[in-house]
């Protein structure tokens, strides 16, 4: 028995330990949201990003020149919406003094560097220097002054993981303008500048150049972000759903600085989709 | 023994942030350039099957802390050890063909088991082939660098 069992080791060694060794990364792979396995990577995304954010700051200061023309366009383009907001702003406050309504408290706002971005053709994802002693936590919303850029999935206590819209496990629920046609921007692959807007029927008519908005039952997003503008919408008779490319409002290639929306998930809604889905 | 462990724990530490700080940005059709590959390879063909399969294990968790699913890479990595070991014929260590083609074949499991795992077996065929074969021929120039650097070690 014994001299079986030597021959087995010895002479099947490998393939034990392959078979091991993937069974090994599987339970990893499948217990990867266990909390063990969270502050392991809490821990490794300190440590990278401790590492990452002064090779940052000299690529930053070369790309000075680039960034500077990038912030004189957005300041142009910023200047003419600040006037237009200004004339919306009156007439958006003669309409409140009529509806007696207050004025909405603007949202906590945490400005952070992207310090690391890691590249995939389907899940890429991006860490940035505010963590949980900034009061970032998982499930906020991550933005930019052009519309929704993610969410926050992890967080240490200086850095944070953020799963961008172009992630495919990324989803978001939006609404049309002004259709007001409800439906989910998801991205699948490829190009990082369009997604896919889904779940709208072929029975029902969407404009192309129609702004997408985050909806009021987002489960991380406060209303009204932007998310894109959808680009092309196509209709087979056979399909119950359109087609529908969205050119994302934010541009992924040239991200560097986000804002992370410091308004605390809602609990209680998310245990209970939770709950739901335990149910399911 | 225990020195060579420590060289190639260093060498692993090294070659992870170089792959998340560079090669991870060289990004062609779903490729890239994978030094923890070469490195798994290059391991597996000099201390055999057994050690190149653990030593593609621990490559990989590395990866995973540095890239962020965990268990992903430990797998693709795992299995790329595995089908490297079986180029790990002493007669053949200073041949660079030898290297070029494990590498090849290392690469093209690898990506192969890690699509398929990170996909749920969900993706399509040519996607996942596309992926494995070119993630496969772009390594072998890189392959054939890191060969020829480490020359004097082998």
């Amino acid at each position: 028995m014994r001299q079986l069992l030597d021959f087995i080791i010895y002479d099947f060694r490998q393939y034990i330990l392959l078979v091991v060794f993937c069974l090994i990364s599987l339970a990893l792979l499948v217990n990867r949201d266990t909390p063990a396995l969270h502050a392991i990577r809490g821990a490794s995304v300190e440590l990278f990003g401790a590492i990452e954010t002064p090779l940052k700051t000299w690529n930053r200061y070369f790309g000075l020149i680039d960034e500077n023309a990038a912030l004189l366009a957005t300041n142009a383009e910023l200047s003419a919406e600040v006037s237009r907001m200004r004339t919306a702003q009156i007439e958006n406050e003669k309409l409140r003094e009529l509806l007696n309504c207050k004025a909405e408290t603007p949202r906590a706002l945490r400005f952070a560097h992207v310090v690391d971005r890691t590249f995939h053709p389907e899940r890429n994802l991006f860490m940035i220097d505010a963590g949980s002693q900034d009061g970032v936590e998982v499930g906020m919303a991550v933005l930019t002054d052009k519309g929704l850029a993610g969410r926050i999935i992890l967080t240490s206590p200086h850095f944070a993981i953020v799963q961008p819209v172009i992630n495919s496990d990324f989803k978001v629920s939006v609404v049309s303008e002004k259709t007001r046609l409800l439906g989910v921007v998801h991205w699948s692959g490829g190009d990082i500048e369009t997604a896919q807007l889904l779940h709208i029927p072929a029975s029902r008519k969407i404009e192309v150049g129609e702004r997408l908005l985050t909806t009021e039952f987002s489960s991380f997003a406060n209303a009204n972000i932007p998310v894109g503008t959808v680009e092309q919408t196509e209709t087979s008779d056979n399909d119950l759903f359109q087609r529908i490319r969205v050119r994302l409002s934010v541009d992924f290639s040239t991200l560097e600085h986000v804002f992370v929306d410091l308004t605390k998930p809602n609990v209680e809604q998310n245990q209970l989709r939770a709950r739901y889905r335990e149910f399911q | 023994m225990r020195q060579r462990i420590l060289w190639y724990v260093g060498g692993a530490i090294a070659l992870g942030f170089l792959q998340k700080l560079l090669f991870d940005r060289l990004l062609v059709f779903g490729a890239k350039p994978d030094a923890m590959l070469l490195l798994a390879v290059w391991i597996a063909r000099r201390e055999g099957q057994s050690f190149g399969t653990t030593a593609g294990f621990v490559i990989g968790l590395l990866m995973d802390l540095l890239h962020g699913t965990m268990g992903l890479d430990a797998f693709a990595k795992t299995v790329s050890g595995f089908v490297a070991g079986f180029f790990s014929n002493p007669d053949d260590l200073e041949k660079v063909s030898n290297f070029l083609i494990a590498t090849a074949f290392a690469a093209l499991f690898g990506t192969s088991a890690y699509e398929l795992v990170s996909t749920a077996l969900q993706a399509p065929f040519f996607k996942w082939t596309l992926s494995a074969v070119a993630t496969s021929l772009y390594n072998l120039p890189f392959a054939y660098l890191f060969f020829e650097g480490t020359k004097r070690f082998t």
